[in-house]
């Protein structure tokens, strides 16, 4: 496997070239600093370019189109990284060796006509795809809304502060839809194409010199950008006692949720202890909450807990009985202490960093895992995979100590299910 | 061991059947780290009437008993925990149950003969107590509430209950909370010693491996196991599902923005004996995909006149005697877009073109597949649970698709036997 980065300038190339797949992947990514009042017009603006193109008016000919080049796999995605608002538009294809040749070349272009070629009436978004998109954004808001662990997760957020990055719905919201038209959203689309951070990925066995051409020569952006800043985000506040939180809901089983903020840590602590921590307090089969909560108190059939990164919070979810609730919460507030005495053994670090290793090799087979880890290197300044595997032997138990200290548990929410069998 | 070749897809699979009747099937693939292990038991929810091992007399077992000793495998009785034994060694252990079948698996790069080892004895040696059972009752009613308030969930299963009349299909994979505290630790041995024989099992090994290696040390820990003869087939129950639904129309209330919509179609595919069913299925997922699919004049026409708003979705679910073919979607007009799907469905009038693209997709599909040891393992359970046996020869299959067949086929097939569900918003 051979890793080539190009800073050609206005956006950068990263092209992996490897014989383990009958595929070629394809990401790219448009990312800028999150600001609230842009999230919906943004959200609306990646519905309405993978639904059609101006060579594909209708979503149908598109997908016909995608059938045709031997069912190339087209996809977006758009998330809140931090501060970052990242899209991404992705193209798995199979390799010119097991379709005809000229595929690679057509499949690429496909992805760009995708993003530089919308179809545009008068020089702008048409009327009738934008209501259609905004229909449909209309939809996935108001069923996110009925998920009970999604809406759970997302009152939980705001509960802890409304105002911050990590509490915004990456969607956009459903007040601010009506207030997009055709020329506000042409006029934002022209500002992502001039102003965000451009990366692009592609991992396959191809020739990286013609992978490039290809890319100079079709792909339309020519702005020289800054590059990004600091991506992490970190709490000023936090708080000495939790504050608590209920709300009914239409639903059988009551989803528990709970917040904790993660002070300032070190380099070291984000790309390493917080994966050990993690593992230890919930983040697997074996771990502590599952083996009380679940395993000894059969209060739950699912209990977890996970650390965002980038937002350095640190989240738990439960699926419980009403009547429960502040027995689950004291249990596992009672793990999470447990850990910050030093009450867990040796061999609980040393599952964590086996795991961990073995995740990267894992990591390491499939395609868009591979770009994944491409990305952390170039976002977060994440470390090589050998260093990785190294580094993790030095956590030890007075780091995860250390880490345990800098969690604050901020906020306990409850979205009770009230419904009987 | 037999080997054989997957078409154009650069893999081999290498069989052999041990003499206590377990079959082993391997795919080594050498360019990746990781190694997938599942170990099957042909017994999942539907396996509700069955002749015991040892006994004369046909016995019923409560609703969810298959899922629930999937639950309970993991109980070991010197106590020692599988998850921390999979954890120390940095490997994933899961199991899952389906209507056909009950499946334990796990993925590691390392320490692949100690995992296997133990993956083995866990499946085989179980112990089930009074306690040990009444504890996990808490924990399964958790998890059937969970489904519960899972609108699609609710949706799809209340659909396939009033489709399907006897065929217990028509029943919650985990059952009821009800059904689910009636069981005990008698009716958990009853249904291992029947069906969790290795002559009613299979392992699959995908992924970086060497085969003969695998079947070593699989033959090496079969041989200290002692089980009884096996020599007569397990009798289960046969059910004589009639081509009728049992319900054809219901409305149900429940948290949701938009309503649902489910609309189900039943077919009887006994008498068919110019195809054989995997041939039917792949007509069937065709016909629907043309008819209404994403790239159909339907989907594209209903979106224009904003019934929905998101593409039309479909499953299919497979019986002895019946192909069931469901269509989902969100919608502000269900009962309209029910007699659309209606009119939509029974007429047949779709080119050859879009059945010739469609096929250009199945193949894709076959070669995508390949690269990954998870769906290279799934398409091997799912071969043996369906057809008995592996097939190695998809590529030809699929272009061995005639469309004057579907034609043909499609010209005996009625669709007056459907039902539809909705789901609205609370009153």
């Amino acid at each position: 496997m051979k890793y080539t980065k190009y800073p050609v300038g206005p956006y950068n190339i990263h092209i992996i070239n490897t014989d383990k797949f009958k595929t070629v992947s394809m990401k790219i990514n448009f990312r800028r600093k999150i600001i609230k009042e842009e999230l919906t017009i943004r959200r609306l603006l990646v519905e309405i370019l993978t639904e059609s193109s101006r060579k594909y008016p209708t979503q149908r000919d598109l997908i016909i189109a995608l059938e045709d080049l031997y069912n190339l796999k087209l996809s977006q995605s758009i998330k809140l990284d931090g501060t970052y608002s990242v899209i991404s538009f992705m193209a798995q294809f199979l390799n010119e060796k097991y379709t005809e040749k000229g595929m690679l070349e057509k499949s690429i272009l496909f992805l760009f006509d995708i993003i530089f070629d919308p179809d545009f009436e008068n020089g702008k978004f048409k009327e009738s795809n934008l209501k259609k998109a905004k229909n449909r954004l209309i939809e996935i808001i108001k069923e996110n809304e009925k998920d009970p662990t999604f809406y759970a997760n997302s009152r939980m957020v705001k509960i802890m502060g409304a105002k911050e990055p990590y509490s915004f719905s990456v969607n956009g919201y459903i007040e601010e839809i009506d207030n997009i038209n055709t020329t506000n959203l042409t006029k934002y689309y022209k500002q992502v194409l001039h102003s965000d951070i451009v990366d692009i990925f592609i991992i396959g066995n191809v020739d990286p010199k013609n992978i490039k051409a290809i890319i100079q020569k079709n792909f339309g952006i020519n702005t020289i950008k800054k590059q990004g800043e600091n991506p992490f985000y970190e709490h000023q506040k936090f708080r000495k006692r939790a504050r608590k939180q209920k709300e009914d809901y239409d639903s059988y089983q009551t989803k528990l949720v709970i917040g904790a903020k993660i002070a300032p840590l070190t380099d070291f602590e984000r790309k390493y202890v917080a994966f050990v921590y993690n593992f230890i307090l919930g983040g697997s089969p074996d771990s502590k909450l599952f083996r009380t909560v679940r395993e000894q108190h059969s209060l739950c059939y699912s209990i977890s807990s996970r650390i965002r990164i980038l937002q350095n919070l640190l989240i738990i979810n439960a699926g419980i009985d009403k009547e429960n609730i502040e027995k689950t919460v004291r249990l596992i507030r009672k793990e999470m202490n447990s850990i910050l005495k030093g009450i867990f053994e040796d061999s609980d670090i040393e599952k964590a960093k086996i795991n961990f290793k073995n995740f990267l090799q894992e990591t390491m087979d499939d395609p868009y895992s591979i770009i994944r880890y491409y990305v952390e290197q170039e976002y977060y300044n994440f470390d090589l995979i050998e260093t990785r595997i190294k580094k993790i032997d030095e956590v030890d138990r007075q780091k995860v100590i250390e880490f345990a200290k800098k969690i604050h548990v901020d906020t306990i929410f409850a979205l009770e299910g009230g419904k009987s069998k | 061991m037999k080997v054989s070749e997957f078409d154009r897809i650069d893999l081999k699979l290498y069989y052999d059947k041990l003499d206590n009747g377990l079959e082993v099937y391997i795919v080594p693939k050498q360019n990746v780290n990781n190694i997938y292990v599942t170990f099957t038991t042909k017994f999942g929810s539907k396996h509700l009437e069955f002749i015991p091992a040892g006994g004369k007399k046909k016995i019923k077992v409560p609703e969810g008993v298959a899922h629930f000793l999937e639950h309970k495998i993991f109980e070991q009785e010197d106590g020692k925990d599988p998850f921390a034994f999979f954890s120390e060694r940095g490997a994933d252990i899961n199991a899952s149950t389906s209507n056909h079948k009950t499946t334990y698996h796990f993925s590691s790069p390392n320490n692949f003969e100690e995992n296997l080892e133990f993956l083995l004895d866990l499946v085989q040696s179980p112990y089930f107590t009074d306690q040990n059972v009444e504890k996990e009752k808490g924990i399964i009613e958790q998890e059937i509430k969970m489904y519960q308030d899972k609108p699609n969930y609710v949706l799809y299963e209340k659909t396939l209950y009033n489709c399907i009349v006897k065929h217990p299909i028509r029943i919650p994979i985990a059952g009821t909370i009800d059904s689910i505290n009636k069981i005990t630790k008698e009716d958990l041995y009853k249904c291992y010693n029947t069906f969790y024989h290795p002559s009613n099992m299979f392992i699959v090994v995908t992924g970086n491996v060497e085969p003969n290696h695998v079947l070593e040390i699989i033959k090496k820990n079969q041989e200290k196991k002692k089980f009884p003869k096996q020599t007569e087939k397990i009798k289960i129950r046969e059910y004589n599902e009639p081509d009728k639904v049992y319900k054809e129309k219901e409305i149900i209330h429940m948290n949701v923005g938009i309503p649902k919509l489910a609309n189900a179609y039943k077919f009887n595919i006994t008498n068919f004996k110019d195809f054989s069913k995997r041939t039917i299925i792949d007509f069937f997922m065709l016909y629907f995909d043309i008819k209404v699919g994403n790239t159909s004049k339907l989907n594209e026409a209903l979106k224009q006149e904003q019934i929905i708003n998101e593409n039309l979705d479909y499953a299919l679910v497979k019986l002895e005697t019946h192909i069931i073919m469901i269509i989902f979607a969100n919608t502000t007009c269900p009962e309209k877009l029910v007699e659309k799907l209606r009119s939509e469905i029974s007429n047949f009038d779709i080119d050859e073109t879009e059945f010739n693209r469609k096929k250009k997709r199945f193949i894709s599909s076959y070669i995508y597949l390949s690269d990954n040891i998870y769906r290279i393992n799934g398409k091997i359970i799912s071969n043996i649970i369906n057809e008995g046996k592996v097939i190695t020869n998809d590529y030809e299959e699929i272009q061995n698709l005639k469309f004057e067949d579907l034609k043909s086929f499609f010209k005996n097939i009625s669709f007056e036997n459907n039902n539809y569900v909705i789901i609205n918003p609370p009153k």
